[in-house]
């Protein structure tokens, strides 16, 4: 029944009128105007004036008083009910007239009822008739389930709300078994259902039914495209009063045997949603939100200290999906050891959406000193009611931390224990590009077989060239010189010995040990090509060693020109001019045939 | 003598001959410079698509060098355009084969393709060789060769002449090994020459194609490559190249789904 309120009295005094809003020609139905905390004595009631209805008995007056104590206080309510039974004769909609009733002397008055009266149709006449009497079967058009939806075509992630009801009419139902409810997949639901079922009269088809509404649920779209909402089937148990032409018997009555039940299975439509995707170009921040949100941003203290914990928090609220808002990316200084986001939620699920807040708080610690900025937060959200984004942009926060004072507390630099940590690799990215000059070059072109590279190459060939024409000539002519002078070594010898025999005849000491010095130093500095400034007598022997002339002869040449070098200033003997004289020549004449 | 001065008279009419080339070079280059700056303010304004622009407007005046590609590859990482990024990182690396900015942005933008293709384990020798070779760009080792060919020149001019005989016999060691170091040196800079000439390496740049079994479209499809992948071409045929990828998979691709590091 629907109760409207009335006008309220001072005090207490309560002026309702309760009445169906919809019926059916020709059923009777009451309609009652109930005045509370007044004594029937002070009522004076106005009936109202009743049209397009039959009236069929009243007004009819009932007093009811109840008294409740309670908190040790006394409390007295008192009714008093005026009853009419009517019945509606055309389909349409009627009004009961608003009334008034004056209570001691003050006039209320409640409002006019309007009343759907409709015609039921032809075969709901006819099993009303004789229905029953053929068996106890539960007709479609007097109980079915019927899901509805608030809207169909709707934008990914807003709302929808889908009602599951249960129509009832003419029988009397004893519960509802097994329901299965639907799965809603591809959607985001909740349960909205208020605890106790609602019941309600409602036309549908031109019936009226007693409705109840199972359940209520919250849907959020998570796909886009044509989605259904699968049939809600439950199994329904009706209670039929037997009816038997048989006389009843005593225990019949006294067991209660005249009540059959009967069940069967029923199940809503399902529906389809037309689920529209969000519009292109969403800005690069947009993540799935769905509504309207404000944003609010709780910055972190502008100055800390390191090592000292922050928190950067933000506060998402309004209306629309909150539930599948996932955590927003902040960035925040890399130095910053961040934790867990912790979200917490203040929301509540109504027919109209979600509203309330969820709040994220991004804890995190400054590991060093420094100034740092925390960039301004973006969060962009999808309106559907302005089909468009928008944007709400936080302000750029700045940090001062403070060195931590407590960290570095160690006597005159010397540290203890420093613990070192990895190098933390956060994310990877590509080099900064290249600076300064950017060495540009013809494309396409090497320096291989460039004009460049094959004129040098000719270049080197040339001179190569030109020094293989050239040195061959000099290093024979070099060759040569030296080979006629080897070859005329002994003859230069022998010659500077008959000299020195000449100056021995003389008895020219000086000429003659200066001839023989010439002849065999002279003798081994043509042989050996080696120029007469470098020769010692360590030289020589090394020259004849290598050459492989006995070790006897170079020891006899040494001792020679010791000889000689003594024997040159000595005033002695002219005797051993002859005997050094000698000597040279054999030790030529053998170095010469070793030589060859 | 004669010769000698023949010879430098030729290089010097050939550099003449070059400087009128020269100047006119010396003027793009003027302008390319600034258009560098240009991009690169663009870029640290992280304005990549202008950067880009301007870069590929200097690569349109027929100048480049491996720090041009290497800025425009990672203009265009910034953009999200993965294939084309790793084409210009792998010109630059052509060109500065030992440039280790380079290997490693080409290895970050590679972990982006979508496929992974494992190499085939080259044999050591070859592989030794390869590292060899990405030593020096391909310029570096023309002149490498050059100067190792006048080092042999010498060294010839030098045997030639009657020193000590051990002298000469680790000379000639010497010298062999002087004309096999030239002959590595030539054979590095022939290859960058001939791969400048007629480029064989290649990145797919559409975002994905089929290679098939034939130059047709009624081929199999033999396996899928995607932006990015790197591919050598052996052969062209009516718009289809045959390539083969470093897993030793092999087949044709349409060639305008790849495009060649030259």
């Amino acid at each position: 029944m629907l109760t409207i309120a009335g006008a309220f009295a001072q005090g207490d005094v309560t002026f309702d009128v309760s009445a169906p809003t919809a019926v059916e020609t020709g059923t009777p139905f009451r309609v009652e105007f109930v005045i509370g905390n007044a004594s029937p004595q002070q009522i004076k009631f106005t009936p109202p004036a009743i049209e397009g209805f039959e009236l069929l008995a009243g007004p009819s007056e009932s007093y009811g008083a109840d008294i409740s104590i309670s908190g040790g206080e006394t409390v007295r309510t008192e009714t008093t009910t005026y009853t009419f039974v009517i019945r509606g004769v055309t389909p349409g909609l009627h009004t009961v007239q608003a009334t008034t009733a004056s209570v001691s002397g003050k006039v209320y008055s409640t409002r006019a009822v309007t009343i759907e009266v409709v015609e039921p149709p032809e075969d709901g006449v006819d099993r009303a008739a004789e229905g029953q009497g053929s068996g106890y079967e539960i007709s479609d058009n007097d109980v079915f389930l019927r899901a509805t939806v608030d809207r169909t075509d709707v934008y990914k992630d807003e709302p929808i709300v889908v009602t599951l009801k249960l129509y009832v009419r003419n029988i009397q139902i004893a519960n509802l078994d097994s329901p299965k409810f639907p799965a809603f997949n591809g959607f985001w639901q909740q349960d909205i259902s208020s605890g106790e079922p609602t019941r309600q009269r409602e036309t549908y088809n031109n019936r009226v039914y007693e409705t109840s509404v199972l359940k209520e649920y919250l849907l959020y779209p998570q796909q886009s495209g044509i989605m259904t909402v699968e049939s809600f089937e439950a199994t329904v148990n009706a209670i039929f009063q037997e009816q038997t032409t048989a006389p009843r018997s005593i225990f019949d009555d006294f067991i209660g045997q005249n009540i059959r039940q009967v069940s069967k299975r029923i199940a809503s439509q399902p529906i389809r949603i037309e689920v529209r995707d969000w519009p292109a170009g969403a800005p690069a921040s947009f993540d799935g939100a769905v509504g309207e949100f404000r944003l609010e941003v709780t910055p972190p203290p502008s100055a800390m200290n390191a090592n000292q914990s922050g928190t950067y928090t933000l506060r998402l609220s309004g209306m629309g999906n909150f539930p599948l808002i996932r955590v927003p990316k902040i960035s925040l200084p890399q130095s910053f050891e961040q934790y867990n986001v912790t979200t917490s939620d203040n929301t509540r699920h109504s027919r109209v959406g979600t509203s309330g807040y969820r709040e994220f708080s991004y804890p995190f610690i400054p590991r060093s000193d420094g100034l740092y900025t925390i960039p301004a937060f973006e969060f962009t959200y999808f309106d559907p009611q302005q089909r468009r984004y928008i944007t709400h942009l936080s302000r750029e926060t700045s940090i001062e931390v403070a060195a931590d004072s407590t960290a570095w507390s160690g006597l005159g630099g010397v540290v203890s224990g420093v613990s070192r940590e990895e190098l933390r690799i956060f994310d990877q990215d590509i080099q900064f590009i290249k600076r300064g000059s950017p060495g540009l070059r013809p494309k396409g072109r090497t320096f291989l077989f460039s004009p460049l590279y094959t004129g040098l190459l000719a270049l080197f060939s040339v001179v190569f060239v030109v020094c293989l024409l050239v040195l061959p000539r000099y290093l024979r002519n070099m060759q040569s010189d030296r080979f006629v002078r080897g070859k005329r070594a002994n003859k230069v010898a022998f010659k500077r010995f008959r000299a020195a025999e000449t100056y021995m005849k003389r008895d020219d000491r000086h000429g003659f040990y200066d001839e023989m010095f010439k002849a065999l130093w002279g003798y081994m500095s043509d042989k050996f090509d080696i120029p007469m400034a470098d020769l010692t007598k360590e030289r020589i022997r090394e020259e004849l060693f290598v050459r492989n002339i006995l070790e006897d002869h170079s020891l006899e040449y040494v001792r020679i020109i010791s000889d000689c070098e003594e024997a040159q200033y000595s005033p002695v003997s002219s005797s051993r001019m002859g005997e050094i004289y000698r000597e040279g020549v054999a030790l030529i004449s053998k170095l010469e045939s070793a030589l060859k | 003598m004669k010769h000698f001065t023949y010879s430098i008279l030729v290089v010097f009419i050939l550099s003449i001959g070059s400087t009128n080339m020269v100047a006119a070079q010396d003027n793009a280059r003027t302008s390319a410079t600034t258009l560098w700056d240009e991009a690169n303010a663009a870029y640290v304004a992280n304005d990549y698509a202008s950067a880009s622009a301007i870069y590929d407007s200097i690569e349109q005046s027929g100048m480049v060098s491996a720090k041009l590609y290497y800025n425009k590859a990672g203009a265009l990482f910034k953009m999200g355009e993965i294939g084309e990024s790793i084409l210009y990182y792998s010109k630059a690396q052509r060109l500065a084969p030992s440039d280790a900015d380079v290997a490693h942005n080409l290895a970050i933008v590679s972990s982006y393709t979508r496929n992974k293709i494992e190499p085939i384990p080259d044999f050591f020798l070859k592989r030794w060789m390869r590292s060899l070779g990405s030593i020096m760009s391909g310029d570096g080792w023309a002149w490498l060769s050059l100067i190792l060919f006048a080092g042999v020149l010498a060294g010839t001019l030098l045997y030639l002449l009657p020193l000590g005989h051990h002298i000469r016999k680790t000379g000639l060691y010497g010298l062999s090994a002087l004309v096999l170091l030239t002959i590595f040196a030539f054979s590095f800079a022939r290859r960058d020459w001939k791969e400048t000439a007629s480029p064989s390496g290649g990145i797919v740049t559409s975002p994905s194609a089929a290679v098939k079994s034939s130059p047709d479209n009624s081929g199999k499809d033999l396996f899928l490559l995607y932006e990015g992948d790197r591919v050598q071409v052996l052969d062209a045929m009516n718009g289809w190249n045959e390539i083969t990828v470093v897993n030793g998979n092999r087949g044709w691709i349409r060639s305008g789904a790849v495009s060649m590091i030259d």
